[in-house]
Parts: structure tokens; sequence; C-alpha cells
């Protein structure tokens, strides 16, 4: 067993350590679709050079990791998914080409009379890699932070958050609130372990100041990216429609069942110990 | 919500189930022997068969997208389309189309109080997103609407605005025990809400 550095160990009362989570997270290949062999979790701390090299094929560290990581769908989200529901949500609505990030022309099924399509296989399966994401954090006990600043779907953000007793910030963010964290709130203080971003550009149109704050405090988001959106620094990205009610509130059907389900089993899991 | 579909789509999923039942009416009639199959022979089964295929059957997206709405409405400049308004502030009118942005329109000066908030109108389209490309700046400038000429109120939700009105009045003065309120009233209030 190796000793871990100090600044990966999150320094506050009952110190969490550096959960693995957070290295799977990292932009990689693994397809959802294929299911990988159920091997049993290798007890040890990976060196710092597989470390390293997992930070660009996570695939090397699957097996250092716990029992519930061994599977992509641990949550059986999968059957949520209907590529028919996500339709009728306008999901696969993108903006106009003039707008459009170069970033962004994976996700497209394409462009049709000026109007950009997401293809909506693709974001089926960020989608489910997101949700599956979302609800291993809330099994850990991990708090998920929503941040959106579009005006009319901020209110139905805040109300699923609370109902989930998690939090939400829909006003303006002040600079700092999680880099400087210590001046603006205070010490000690337990940041945010996943910020979930409804909506990743600003009502000026700028991209929201949390993403890059959240990348340097080590916090892995989650953010639904639009045609016009920037999808850098974001850790899972949902490529899809973020300016339609109905878009929004299909996805917030779905992060709701994902913490809900997330929450159970760790509710399950204590209820076991005892 | 927006147009029906017309043209060749309608007529691929009409000719393709009416080659199915041909086939079937073609089997049945080649096996005198076989009884167990049902003889596909009124007009009813036939419109059935036409509401069967399209519901039931498994849709790649790209299936979904071509066979669209969206797909068929083709230029949006001079479509014709019905919206709901969902929203509205003062004379401003949010019409939800069907499309990723709301249209913004101006309730007309006559009859304006018909237009309230979940009632129907008729609207030409003339642009799914108003974005431009201004002078010096490398990506168009949004903003988040769609353009829309409002034509006419097509199904009104009327006495909506009055009974918004009331309700509203009632819970700024509170539901106490001192509030006299018919009951009868408040709870068509409430239903019209």
């Amino acid at each position: 067993m190796q000793k871990l550095p100090h600044y990966l160990i999150r320094g506050q009362l009952g110190a969490r350590l550096f959960s693995t989570t957070r290295l799977l997270g990292a932009v990689g290949k693994t397809r959802i679709d294929q299911q990988t062999v159920k091997e049993a979790p290798v007890r040890s701390i990976p060196g710092p050079d597989l470390l390293e090299k997992g930070t660009v094929h996570p695939e090397i560290l699957r097996k250092y990791s716990s029992e519930e990581l061994q599977v992509d769908d641990h949550f059986k989200l999968e059957p949520l998914l209907d590529i028919r529901e996500m339709f009728e949500a306008r999901l696969h609505y993108g903006h106009k080409v003039g707008t459009l990030n170069d970033n962004m022309k994976w996700a497209l099924y394409g462009e049709r009379l000026g109007v950009c399509v997401f293809d909506l296989e693709l974001t089926k399966q960020y989608l489910l890699r997101a949700l599956n994401f979302v609800a291993h954090v809330a099994s850990r006990g991990g708090i998920i932070l929503f941040v959106t600043t579009n005006r009319e779907t901020m209110i139905n953000v805040e109300q699923t958050a609370t109902k989930l007793g998690e939090y939400a910030h829909c006003r303006r963010w002040q600079s700092g609130t999680l880099t400087n964290s210590a001046e603006l709130v205070g010490t000690p203080i337990r940041l945010p372990d996943t910020i979930i971003f409804l909506s990743t550009i600003t009502s000026l149109g700028d991209p929201h100041p949390a993403i890059k704050e959240a990348a340097k405090m080590a916090i892995p988001t989650v953010g639904v990216v639009d045609s016009n959106a920037d999808p850098a620094y974001l850790t899972y990205l949902i490529p899809a429609n973020d300016d339609t009610v109905q878009s929004v509130n299909y996805l917030l059907r779905l992060f709701n069942e994902a913490i809900v389900r997330g929450k159970s089993l760790r509710q399950k899991a204590k209820n076991r110990d005892f | 919500m927006i147009v029906r579909i017309q043209g060749p789509c309608r007529a691929m999923m009409v000719s393709s189930s009416f080659r199915r039942l041909c086939l079937s009416r073609h089997q049945a009639n080649s096996d005198p022997e076989s009884k167990n199959q049902t003889d596909p022979g009124s007009f009813d089964d036939f419109v059935d068969t036409l509401k069967a295929s399209t519901a039931t059957k498994h849709q790649t997206f790209a299936e979904m997208f071509r066979h669209s709405k969206f797909a068929q409405l083709g230029d949006f400049d001079g479509r014709m389309v019905t919206g709901k308004i969902v929203h509205r502030v003062a004379d401003d009118l949010y019409i939800d189309v069907g499309l990723k942005f709301n249209a913004v329109c101006k309730a007309p000066a006559q009859d304006g109080d018909d237009y309230t908030v979940g009632s129907r109108v008729l609207l030409r389209l003339h642009a799914y997103e108003l974005s431009e490309r201004f002078l010096g700046s490398k990506k168009d400038l949004t903003l988040l609407e769609a353009d829309a000429t409002l034509v006419r109120l097509c199904d009104s939700r009327r006495g909506s605005i009055k009974a918004t009105k009331q309700l509203q009045k009632i819970r700024l003065r509170g539901a106490g025990p001192l509030f006299r309120f018919p009951k009868q009233q408040l709870a068509k209030l409430q239903q019209i809400q």
C-alpha cells in the first residue's frame, strides 16, 4: 500500500480520501455498450506511473476501483433512456450554424437549412455515462450542485435540487466561490463533489465561470452542452438542447432518478451494515 | 403541433401497409385450407393497420428525424404554424411553436385579452432563431427566440386572465378564517386555473 500525497486528500474535519471515481471521469474512450467481464477488483493503490497513464487510458485503472465500478451501467439506467422520448422532448434541436462552436461538431447528426441537429444516439450514450457517474457520486454521499442561468428553467432546477436534498446555484456567480471559498464563506468548508450544468452559457453569452473554477478545484463536472457551447474543462458532456423548457425538464427527471437510485443504494448499504 | 403529415411521407406509409395487406390477402387466397388466418377484408382493419405501423415500429434517430414535422417544414420563412401561448407579460405573448425557441409577438389592440396563456394561435413563421453575424465578430449573436407574425387566434381560453387575477388576490390576502369567499366560486376559479 502506497501513501497518498497530502494534496490528494481533501482537507476537512473527517477527511475524505481522494476517490478513484474522479480518475475514471477523465475523457476516455470506454464504450458504454461493451459490458466488461466482472473481475474481482485488486485491493491496492496503483503507482504514480500507472496513475499518469490512467489519465489518458482510464480503462487500466478499472481493476483497482471498487466493485460497483467494474460494470459500466451499475444502476441500470439504460432502460430509462428512450430516443423517442428524447426526440419528443426536443433534445436534438441545436442553434443555427452561424453560432456553432467547432468543438461541438462531433456531436451533430448534421445541419438542415442552417439548423444544427444533435445525433441522439450519441446523446444517449453520453447521457447514460453522465447519469451513472452522478448516481455513483450520490451513492458515496457526495454533494451535488446544480447550476444554470437560463431564466425559464431556473426555478425547476432549484426545486428539483431542493427536493433531492441537494444544492442549486442559479443566480449571479460570485467570482472565487470555489477557488476563494475560504475568504468568501469561511473555513473549514466542504465544496460540492460534482457540479451539474444544465446550461453552460450565462445570460451574457459567455461560458459560466464555475466551469473553470471547478476544474481548478479538481471537482468533476457534468455539463449539458448545446451547439454554441464550449465543451472545454467539462468532465462529462451531454450534447443536447439546453434552451427549451421541455428538454431541461426531461434531463432533470433523469438526474432525479439517478440521484434517487444512488442514495437508495447508500441507504441499503447502511442498513445492511447495521 | 406544426403541420399535418402530407405528401410523400404519407404516401410511403400508406403504400407499405397496403403492400403488407395485399400480401396477407394473397396468402389467404392461395391456401384455402388455412382457417386460422383472419380475412382482412373490411376497410376498418386497413385503417387500423395504418395507425399501428408508425407507432409500434422501433425507429432509429435517423428515421425519426427524416419523418419529423421539423424536416417536413423545410424552409421556415412563410410557413403557417399553430402555437400555444405559454407566457404573457402585458402585451407580449410567448408562443411555443414546437421548435427550440418560443416566438414572441405582440397581442393585438383589439380583443387582446382573448390571447390568454394556454390559447392556440396561428402564426406565420419567418425564422427558427434570430441570430445574425455582426461586423467584427467571429460568431453569430443570438436573441434566443423565433421570429413569427401573429395571424389570428384559433382557440381562446377566455376568462383565464380574470380568474388568475382573482386567485392572486386571494393568495395575497391569505386564506385565513377572517377572509370570506364563497366556496363554490373559489372551487370554480381553481378549476379554470
